[in-house]
């Protein structure tokens, strides 16, 4: 079992320590505690019901927070509005559901900017020279957009606030295998480009080829924690959590999901 | 209502089969062609004033398809949000104004020119009225995941109780909006050889229904708030994730939805003449028609709906008495739906 130390947490742009949260009466994260630094792809995996989404979803402010702390750049932003948080530099993106079917692709992008003042035009005007596969479908409502395309939308959705971390909850679900690595490919050019990414993912083997490192969690608790190759070096980790040599639990699962 | 054309239309092809609906289809739809041709050769005038009937529909059935839309709840107090914003626009004409200021009129119009001032001063009570009610009522249903039956129920409750309170004030007797006696006008088109003959007040009544209907439009598509309001309908969830105060639309929502109605009560009752306590709530079937046809949720089908009823109920009356109407326009509809089960356009778009 490997622990945090969280020495490091005043280093890094987002750290939460020992959180619990979770819906209601129960509890599903119980005192996890992790950092991202600056520029960093840190992935989240576990088997499912390990607590990974409702993680993110209590970064952002969207689930009951029981106890614990998280810190963006050493302020205190637990149980933080979500516009707030938009504003001071955090960008969501959920797992399903992540755009709005009936406005346009433009008009998905200026709505990620809602809660920004003054004019928005030149970041929206980025998003487009950014994502050339959007600026095709530019005018076309989101509905329209293959589930590749509604993934970049749902990542130019929450870009276009320049946020410096982007929160992504499983961003690959539900998509063909080469869809799937161009997806990875665009976080990591957005990563190249200076944002730090919490990345929440089924494709764990490849979600850390482009990650520099990982946590797994278990029953809501911190499980291990490594920088991302030497968890892919890791034969035992391999077989139990990546679905590397023969078929594990969270492989299977992956497979049925499709 | 979506289901039961569904089952109605399986049992339908249950009996006649896939080809019989096909046939019945195309036999519909030549109909339906031969009778538009034929009144626009014989009826345009008929046509016409369906058309500015149309629009006055429009403008009611449009609010409540946008309340729809965002708070997923048929509103049964819409008709009569109409009729309380067509009672304030009475009591400014008659008491908040100079007596004179209703003795004159503006160019052909039979109505005072009060009305500009009614007008305004009505939506914005109504639109007031709305939120409040929201507030005191529909919010807390709402945050408490009632049941679209349960909010229904609670919106005939207000129905019932705002028409019980404007009946307190005012009686229960026909009510005569201003008017200024004039020679009674009409425009004239010579058309395919029949004479148009429209209402001067009738055609006013329309322009100002279309263009308010318009600005909607343009606020719902050109504003960051209104796009905002089209966000919420359409996916909530992500509406507040992305920062929108989901609480703000719903309020622009009922603040829109009830200017639209008092509009199109005021309207209504200026181009009548006359006013009654319950003016909007006969009207409410004929909306409700028009955002069922329409596509439930779907403001623009609802307009396109409302037009639809308007000629279709208006067009009628060459061959049958106007009381049957309803009738007429809801057999056009249930023939709509058997086509189209979602409506002209398709739910929830706004």
């Amino acid at each position: 079992m490997n622990t945090e130390p969280h020495s490091n947490a005043a280093r890094a742009l987002l750290s939460v320590n020992a959180l619990a949260a979770g819906y209601g009466q129960s509890l599903i994260v119980r005192g996890v505690s992790l950092r991202i630094g600056q520029n960093e792809i840190v992935t989240i995996i576990g088997p499912n019901g390990s607590g990974k989404s409702t993680l993110i979803k209590s970064i952002f402010g969207l689930t009951k927070i029981e106890s614990g702390k998280i810190n963006l750049r050493g302020q205190d932003i637990t149980n933080e509005h979500t516009d707030r948080l938009v504003r001071m530099g955090i960008g969501y993106v959920p797992q399903a559901a992540n755009v709005f079917p009936q406005l346009t692709v433009q008009e998905n992008v200026e709505m990620g900017a809602f809660s920004l003042l003054g004019d928005v035009a030149p970041r929206v005007r980025r998003m487009r020279e950014m994502f050339p596969l959007l600026e095709e479908r530019w005018s076309s409502r989101a509905g329209h957009l293959s589930g590749g395309q509604r993934q970049v939308l749902a990542l130019a959705r929450a870009l276009v606030t320049e946020p410096d971390i982007l929160l992504l909850d499983e961003p690959t679900a539900g998509l063909a295998p080469q869809i799937v690595d161009s997806v990875l490919h665009q976080i990591a050019e957005i990563n190249r480009r200076g944002v730090s990414i919490l990345l929440v993912e089924q494709n764990a083997v490849k979600a850390l080829k482009i990650s520099d490192r990982a946590y797994i969690l278990a029953r809501g608790q911190n499980h291990f924690h490594d920088s991302a190759a030497a968890m892919l070096d890791n034969s035992e980790i391999g077989k139990i959590f990546l679905g590397m040599e023969g078929t594990s639990e969270s492989e299977t699962d992956a497979r049925h999901r499709r | 209502m979506d289901v039961n054309i569904h089952v109605l239309r399986d049992a339908v092809a249950a009996r006649i089969g896939e080809a019989g609906i096909r046939i019945l289809t195309y036999a519909l739809i030549a109909t339906v062609g031969i009778a538009c041709a034929w009144v626009l050769v014989f009826q345009i005038d008929l046509a016409v004033i369906g058309l500015l009937v149309g629009c006055i529909y429009a403008l009611g059935a449009v609010g409540l398809s946008l309340v729809y839309g965002n708070m997923h709840f048929p509103n049964v107090a819409h008709g009569d949000y109409m009729t309380a914003g067509a009672f304030v626009a009475l009591a400014v004409m008659l008491s908040l104004v100079p007596e004179s200021w209703n003795q004159n009129s503006v160019g052909p119009f039979t109505f005072p020119y009060t009305i500009f001032i009614a007008l305004p001063i009505g939506m914005i009570a109504i639109a007031v009225l709305s939120i409040v009610i929201d507030r005191v009522v529909f919010r807390h249903m709402r945050i408490r995941g009632a049941h679209i039956g349960v909010m229904t129920l609670g919106s005939l409750g207000i129905a019932i109780a705002l028409r019980g309170f404007i009946q307190y004030l005012w009686g229960t007797d026909i009510e005569q909006y201003p008017r200024v006696s004039k020679k009674f006008l009409t425009f004239q088109v010579e058309m395919l050889d029949t004479t148009i003959r429209v209402p001067p007040d009738m055609l006013f009544v329309a322009v100002v229904a279309l263009l308010l209907t318009f600005a909607m439009y343009l606020f719902l598509k050109l504003t960051k708030w209104g796009k905002a309001m089209r966000a919420a309908a359409d996916n909530e969830d992500l509406a507040r994730v992305s920062g929108i105060d989901v609480e703000r639309t719903n309020l622009l929502t009922w603040g829109i939805s009830g200017a639209m109605a008092a509009a199109a009560g005021i309207l209504l009752a200026a181009g009548q003449g006359q006013l009654l306590t319950i003016s909007g709530w006969k009207l409410l079937i004929p909306m409700f028609a028009a955002v069922v046809a329409g596509g439930i949720g779907n403001p623009y089908g609802a307009f396109a709906g409302a037009i639809f009823i308007g000629l279709v109920g208006e067009v009628s009356t060459a061959w049958l008495e106007p009381t049957y109407k309803p009738a007429v326009f809801f057999a056009a509809i249930i023939v709509l739906l058997l086509v189209r089960p979602r409506g002209i356009f398709g739910e929830s778009r706004i």
